[in-house]
């Protein structure tokens, strides 16, 4: 064991003189700020940094049956250099193929490879658990000259065409229609409305009379389906609105000639409050995080305010109540102001991240 | 752990992964890698593949792992400047709008500040204190990543913490901390 083992018990901070003492263990530099960014970069997982589990499971599984282990010389750095198979030309042709034909359709069916599925689902936020589909009660509503009424249960069929299987998303075929669409909001609270802006042109000039159908892919489902449909007034133009959204989605729209028009994604944010109690002695509190449009064993992370920014403290998992609980303990006497808390509710499959309210925790 | 994750074992290879994959996601943000996440896959790919020829123990697998993830951010960078394509992320900004209410979040988190505070060190410094403090590894093991001497990657520590305990943003935290920064973390410790 070298000197500069970390493991080594003789090592103690800042015993060299004129250098902080390396990081080890204890992270004791002498510097009380450098002490706390050192405990912090080799502190605990954030919840997003584990994020990756079962993709990595999954590798690990598809990797075939171990070969008899110590067979062959160790892995060395300088080996690690050799040729290996590495899905550099794999993953290139796999992001063209995205962009042309519908990345988030792709990444929704999990066809893309996984350091692309990873990203697809970082960006968009879908771990691909699947969750209960929200219930549809979108409609038409008006939004132009020539709207048409709301197709209640879904069942709205598609105007010219059958919906686009996964992956087929892209710009209409030259020389015909294109078709946009665009949401009034991007993100939602759980269990709210969004309203969808269509526009049809033909040769630079809008089209009206044409019914478009707005398809959906919530996360956690197989695939699009049809939530409502609309016809264009005279400016092109007509707006869908798609009530009680519970989880994130992509929407996208089919109109004549078989124009889709680019997806769309709209993040659900479930609500997530914070309350505090405190013991009977003031010697202990719990904070209490709930958030009744989540899921129970979805994640929360109580952080607490040092100086001008949050920390995480701890995570939990929310219970079947869809609550969790802390506890903390009050900070020295004083009788100053106390600790404020927030429980985050990090992002899942099914929905986006979400800020509590602050909560103060009295000093003892 | 590592010889039941060798055999095969599921749960001995989360238990590896779950313990290093937050610091090699973080040693490869000090890195500048444009997509960690994937660079990290591409990784733990390598290590998985080859995982059945590894002879060692617990210290020299993370510094086998380092290692392959030093290289794969290494061969990232220089695809990306090959091929001048865009990173994935690109693609799909027109999917994902600004993540406001998030980046709000993620940029009050300290392990992302602490990490991006590192990374504005020169490469040289910002690499060996990300080897030594994030990975944990001794001195020799990073000398030997960085395919320095000993002394040097000393120098280097030497003057990274030099220039972090000078950031004014470090000095900040230590008036936050009360003087007593491992105290503090030891307080956050508290809450059950």
């Amino acid at each position: 064991m070298s000197a500069d083992d970390p493991r080594d018990p003789r090592r103690r901070p800042g015993t060299s003189p004129g250098l902080p003492g390396l990081p080890g263990d204890d992270f004791g530099t002498g510097e009380p700020g450098l002490d706390v960014l050192l405990g912090l970069l080799a502190s605990d997982p954030t919840p997003d940094e584990l994020g990756g589990e079962r993709a990595a499971l999954a590798m690990f599984r598809g990797s075939g049956p171990p070969a008899a282990a110590g067979r062959g010389p160790a892995p060395t750095p300088a080996r690690s250099r050799a040729p290996r198979r590495r899905p550099v030309s794999r993953l290139a042709a796999a992001v063209t193929l995205a962009a042309a034909a519908g990345f988030a359709a792709a990444a929704y069916t999990t066809n893309l490879p996984m350091p692309l599925q990873q990203a697809a689902n970082r960006a968009l936020g879908f771990a691909g658990v699947p969750r209960p589909h929200h219930p549809v009660r979108g409609g038409a509503r008006p939004g132009g000259p020539a709207v048409s009424s709301p197709a209640p249960g879904g069942s709205a069929s598609p105007a010219t065409s059958a919906p686009p299987a996964p992956g087929s998303a892209g710009p209409p075929p030259a020389g015909t229609v294109r078709l946009s669409l665009s949401a009034t909001q991007s993100r939602i609270p759980a269990d709210g409305n969004d309203a969808f802006t269509a526009r049809l042109t033909g040769t630079n000039e809008p089209v009206g009379g044409a019914t478009l159908t707005l398809l959906e892919l919530a996360a956690g489902q197989p695939g699009w389906h049809p939530v409502g449909s609309a016809t264009t007034g005279g400016n092109g133009s007509a707006t869908v609105t798609v009530s009680g959204l519970a989880t994130n989605a992509a929407f996208r729209l089919s109109g004549p000639d078989g124009s889709t028009s680019q997806p769309v994604l709209v993040v659900v944010l479930p609500p997530v409050s914070a309350r505090v109690t405190v013991g009977p002695h003031g010697q202990m509190g719990m904070v209490t995080a709930a958030s009744p449009l989540a899921s129970p064993g979805d994640t929360v992370m109580l952080q607490v305010m040092t100086g001008n920014h949050w920390m995480d403290v701890q995570q939990r998992t929310l219970d079947h109540g869809r609550q969790a609980g802390f506890a903390v303990r009050p900070s020295g006497p004083g009788g100053g102001p106390g600790r404020g808390y927030r429980v985050v509710l990090m992002p899942t499959a099914a929905h986006g991240l979400s800020v509590s309210n602050t909560v103060a925790l009295p000093s003892a | 752990m590592l010889a039941r994750a060798r055999s095969g074992d599921e749960a001995a290879f989360l238990g590896l992964w779950r313990s290093l994959q937050p610091r090699l996601l973080r040693y490869l943000h000090v890195l500048g890698c444009d997509d960690p996440d994937d660079v990290a896959s591409e990784t733990w790919l390598q290590v998985v593949r080859d995982l059945h020829r590894f002879t060692g123990d617990d210290e020299d697998f993370r510094r086998w792992l380092f290692t392959v993830g030093r290289h794969r951010a290494i061969d990232a960078a220089r695809a990306r400047i090959r091929r001048r394509v865009s990173p994935v992320a690109d693609g799909l900004d027109g999917l994902a709008d600004g993540q406001t209410v998030e980046d709000q979040v993620l940029d009050g988190m300290s392990v992302r500040k602490a990490v991006a505070m590192l990374a504005g060190l020169s490469p040289d410094q910002a690499e060996a204190v990300a080897l030594r403090v994030i990975a944990g590894l001794d001195t020799p093991a990073v000398a030997s990543i960085l395919g320095k001497s000993p002394g040097a990657v000393r120098v280097a520590l030497h003057r990274g913490l030099r220039a972090l305990a000078a950031d004014p943003r470090v000095q900040a935290l230590a008036a936050e901390a009360g003087g007593t920064g491992p105290t503090r973390l030891l307080a956050l410790g508290e809450v059950d």
